[in-house]
């Protein structure tokens, strides 16, 4: 038997968004993908929500003079998080840098993607995960959701290598 | 700044001290920090064998952490510790800069590698 099903991942558990025909107890094999092209009004107020957070820092928010988080990194910002946020499983971290810039940071274990919104065109990606021999770091244009796509499917393991 | 406009190395068996500043910089899930806090051209630590951790964090929000990374290690990766005047706490003897002279490409590698040398000494609190 096969059956395709939605669920959501939520503190560490798959919930099924229907009710399933299994008896209590029955062992299934999973094989996950990510939603494509779905929006995911949740995902899009949490990521408003942060980034709306780090546009409220005053300069020296880091204690170390760093100035506020520079106006046109968040318009940019908004507008990558918007076009990514029907892609996004695992909401990331939103990071302020001393910088002025942000990033967004997803972890597991020794795995991780950073996406740093460096300036308003450019996204400063880091790759991450030295138990596959993983450490690539590079830039890609911030219009390139496609890129920026098959970096987050690569961190859930929802896609193909990039 | 060139090197010959630096202070001087912090020597290969200094321990030096990052205070964790921002709740963003810790990631709760994993119990560790994360490289935002190390990912800059230069960026200020304390040498920890003149200035003990309370010293350090007394000058920062309550709540505030620390981490630590040994300074011969750390140059190695090219992380250069120079003892400098601390600008924004002048009275501070105990401070050093730590400048990243590596490309930009390469800073977030440097960091996670960092990362991978550092100890937590007081994870932060922040609210």
């Amino acid at each position: 038997m096969s059956i395709t099903i939605a669920a959501i991942y939520e503190n560490g558990v798959l919930r099924p968004r229907q009710p399933l025909e299994l008896a209590e107890g029955t062992e299934v094999r999973l094989t996950i993908s990510a939603p494509v092209g779905r929006r995911q009004p949740e995902v899009e107020r949490s990521l408003d929500a942060e980034i709306e957070r780090l546009a409220a820092l005053k300069p020296n928010w880091d204690g170390y003079g760093g100035p506020a988080i520079n106006d046109d990194i968040l318009d940019a910002a908004r507008r990558f998080a918007a076009r990514l946020a029907a892609h996004i499983v695992e909401p990331p971290l939103v990071v302020p840098m001393s910088s002025g810039a942000l990033q967004f940071e997803w972890h597991k274990g020794r795995r991780i993607l950073e996406l740093e919104v460096e300036d308003p065109v450019t996204i400063h990606y880091l790759k991450w995960d030295p138990t596959e021999g993983v450490q690539e770091e590079d830039v890609f244009g911030i219009d390139d959701t496609e890129k920026a796509v098959a970096l987050i499917g690569w961190f859930t393991g929802a896609g193909a290598n990039v | 700044m060139s090197d010959a406009a630096r202070g001087p190395e912090v020597p290969a068996n200094e321990t030096l001290s990052r205070a964790i500043t921002s709740r963003d910089w810790w990631v709760a899930a994993e119990n560790r920090v994360s490289s935002a806090a190390f990912a800059f051209p230069v960026f200020s630590v304390d040498v920890a064998s003149l200035a003990t951790s309370e010293q350090t964090l007394t000058r920062f929000r309550s709540g505030s952490g620390m981490v630590q990374f040994e300074s011969g290690p750390a140059r190695q990766l090219g992380f250069d510790a120079r003892i400098e005047r601390d600008e924004n706490f002048p009275a501070n003897l105990a401070h050093a800069n730590v400048y990243c002279d590596l490309p930009k490409g390469e800073r977030k590698r440097r960091a996670q590698q960092l990362l991978s040398l550092t100890s937590v000494v007081r994870a932060p609190a922040l609210g």
